[in-house]
């Protein structure tokens, strides 16, 4: 019994997290907010009993909740608000260096976009928030499941919330699968002088340094297998 | 290259934490496992993190959504005297910001209309109750909606007089000191700070708001039991400047004079203003008014 009860307490967690259970929460939170605004007599929130989250709570790390959540407990279900800024997650692929080659990663960049911002004023937004150097160079669009997104509509006209997936597909992404494109790995590649001098491979330094200066991550040739990492299981 | 790599490490060793505690932050919106293996997720959260302070951004009373449909026609207000301080600097103010950028001319409220504002309310006018119907001190009577109005009004007039007449013993003396925003930095105003007769205004604001907005059923754009933060409003973009300017007043026009001394005022009347149309030398309509 007692262990019944225990194991359906660590179950309980996992089963938010499930993707079905996160949509129907979604839609419950969005009808919720619809009949919410339907209401004709509510006299609206009183700001003293409504607080904001607090910048002072125990634990060294500083937390960023969701804007409904707060640090502390707040038992009461608060009203359903707009989101004015919603954080996008805006997918790029980079490539990290290893050491034992080039490895593609992705990389996110969070923004918080304006509701009624648009398609544009997102990217810009996302040239702006973005701090790797390796990101941004050339221009790029974005895209959701594969469909570019039109730069002059809304957020809304594609119904983008905080959940949607939306990929920036950078210039040369589709030349990516060729040898030209791809970054030149010096196990493998000949690195002449001007290359030692173009942009990654300048700051990368490829002579050790006494103190290894650029101390890149390192992963064994033989870290996944004979076979490089893939989302279904490949036999060897 | 010993040398390079030295001033590298002093630099980084002396120009304070290795791990800086600003930066030490832990995003909870995405799931706990993406950080760590999935990808990495970037962003300048310190941007999110920014407090009130450092925005301006104020809370304001919020509408309900019935209400936020409705446009405020009517709001109570403390003009200013003839001559003030509040006046002189915020016009220097609004000088200094045409200077630093022409553009922003059409955003500034003309130093004419300048007044603390105290309240914000619809009262239903004919258009408004017929096709809304949304309050019954106007829906009783769709017929003589004019003289409901306007009957609604004189019941406010003498509400707002007794609330004054109760609890104002002498004229108010409000001090304004710095900027705040309101609606996501679409109105930039000054502040009435907490000191002076901050506390006699703060309960007057909130027996009007009961009186009409309980008493009289009046849509005060908020909850009759919460107060209002009372300011002056200094700029703000307008719908129809929406297109030109954005959503909000960029922070670089005010951030110079964010916590400026606006001086003391004092105030010896409460108005009750239209928000359509000219009254006398440019200021709003006024309906009412009651000294102090």
């Amino acid at each position: 019994m007692k262990c019944g009860a225990l194991l359906r307490f660590k179950v309980t967690p996992l089963l938010l997290l499930v993707p079905g259970k996160l949509s129907q929460y979604e839609q419950e939170a969005y009808e919720a907010h619809r009949r919410f605004t339907d209401s004709q007599t509510y006299p609206g929130p009183i700001r003293s009993a409504t607080p904001g989250d607090t910048r002072f709570y125990l634990g060294s790390v500083e937390t960023i909740l969701q804007d409904n959540d707060r640090h502390y407990w707040r038992a009461v279900v608060d009203d359903p608000q707009i989101q004015y800024l919603v954080p996008l997650r805006i997918r790029f692929k980079t490539f990290i260096w290893v050491t034992t080659g080039w490895e593609k990663r992705m990389q996110v960049v969070q923004v918080m976009a304006h509701r009624d911002s648009t398609i544009a004023e997102l990217m810009q937004q996302v040239r702006i928030e973005n701090q790797s150097p390796y990101l941004c160079t050339s221009s790029f669009k974005l895209s959701i499941d594969g469909r570019e997104l039109d730069e002059v509509k809304t957020l809304a006209d594609y119904g983008i919330d905080e959940f949607s997936r939306i990929d920036a597909v950078e210039e040369n992404d589709h030349l990516l699968h060729t040898e030209a494109e791809r970054p030149k790995d010096w196990n493998v590649d000949e690195m002449t002088e001007d290359t030692l001098k173009k942009s990654p491979y300048k700051e990368m330094s490829m002579q050790p340094q006494p103190n290894l200066a650029p101390r890149y991550e390192a992963k064994p040739n033989g870290f996944h297998g004979r076979n490089n990492y893939s989302g279904m299981k490949q036999n060897s | 290259m010993w040398l390079r790599c030295g001033r590298l490490l002093r630099g980084r060793s002396e120009r304070g934490l290795y791990f800086p505690i600003n930066h030490r932050i832990v995003d909870q919106r995405s799931t706990p496992q993406a950080g760590t293996e999935e990808a990495d997720i970037q962003s300048r959260y310190r941007r999110q993190l920014r407090t009130n302070f450092t925005t301006g951004a104020t809370r304001q009373t919020q509408a309900p959504a019935w209400s936020q449909r409705v446009r405020p026609t009517h709001f109570l207000s403390l003009p200013l005297p003839a001559r003030c301080t509040l006046r002189v600097r915020v016009k220097e103010m609004h000088d200094a910001m045409i200077f630093a950028d022409q553009h922003v001319e059409s955003l500034l409220i003309p130093v004419a209309r300048l007044h603390v504002t105290l309240g914000v309310m619809t009262v239903g006018n004919g258009v408004d109750a017929a096709a809304e119907s949304q309050e019954d001190a106007t829906e009783a009577a769709v017929a003589s909606s004019v003289k409901s109005s306007a009957d609604l009004l004189a019941s406010i007039h003498d509400c707002v007089g007794q609330a004054a007449h109760e609890i104002c013993k002498e004229p108010l003396q409000l001090r304004f000191r710095g900027l705040g925003t309101f609606s996501h930095g679409r109105v930039l105003f000054a502040r009435c700070i907490t000191e002076a007769h901050f506390s006699t205004l703060d309960h007057l604001v909130r027996r009007i708001r009961k009186d009409v907005g309980l008493g009289l059923g009046v849509d005060m754009k908020g909850n009759p039991h919460d107060s209002y933060v009372p300011h002056v409003t200094v700029a703000k973009i307008r719908p129809s400047q929406q297109a030109e300017f954005g959503h909000q007043i960029p922070m670089t026009m005010w951030a110079s004079h964010q916590h400026d001394e606006f001086g003391d005022v004092t105030f010896d009347k409460v108005d009750l203003c239209a928000m359509k149309g000219q009254g006398k030398d440019g200021y709003y309509p006024v309906v009412s008014s009651v000294s102090v």
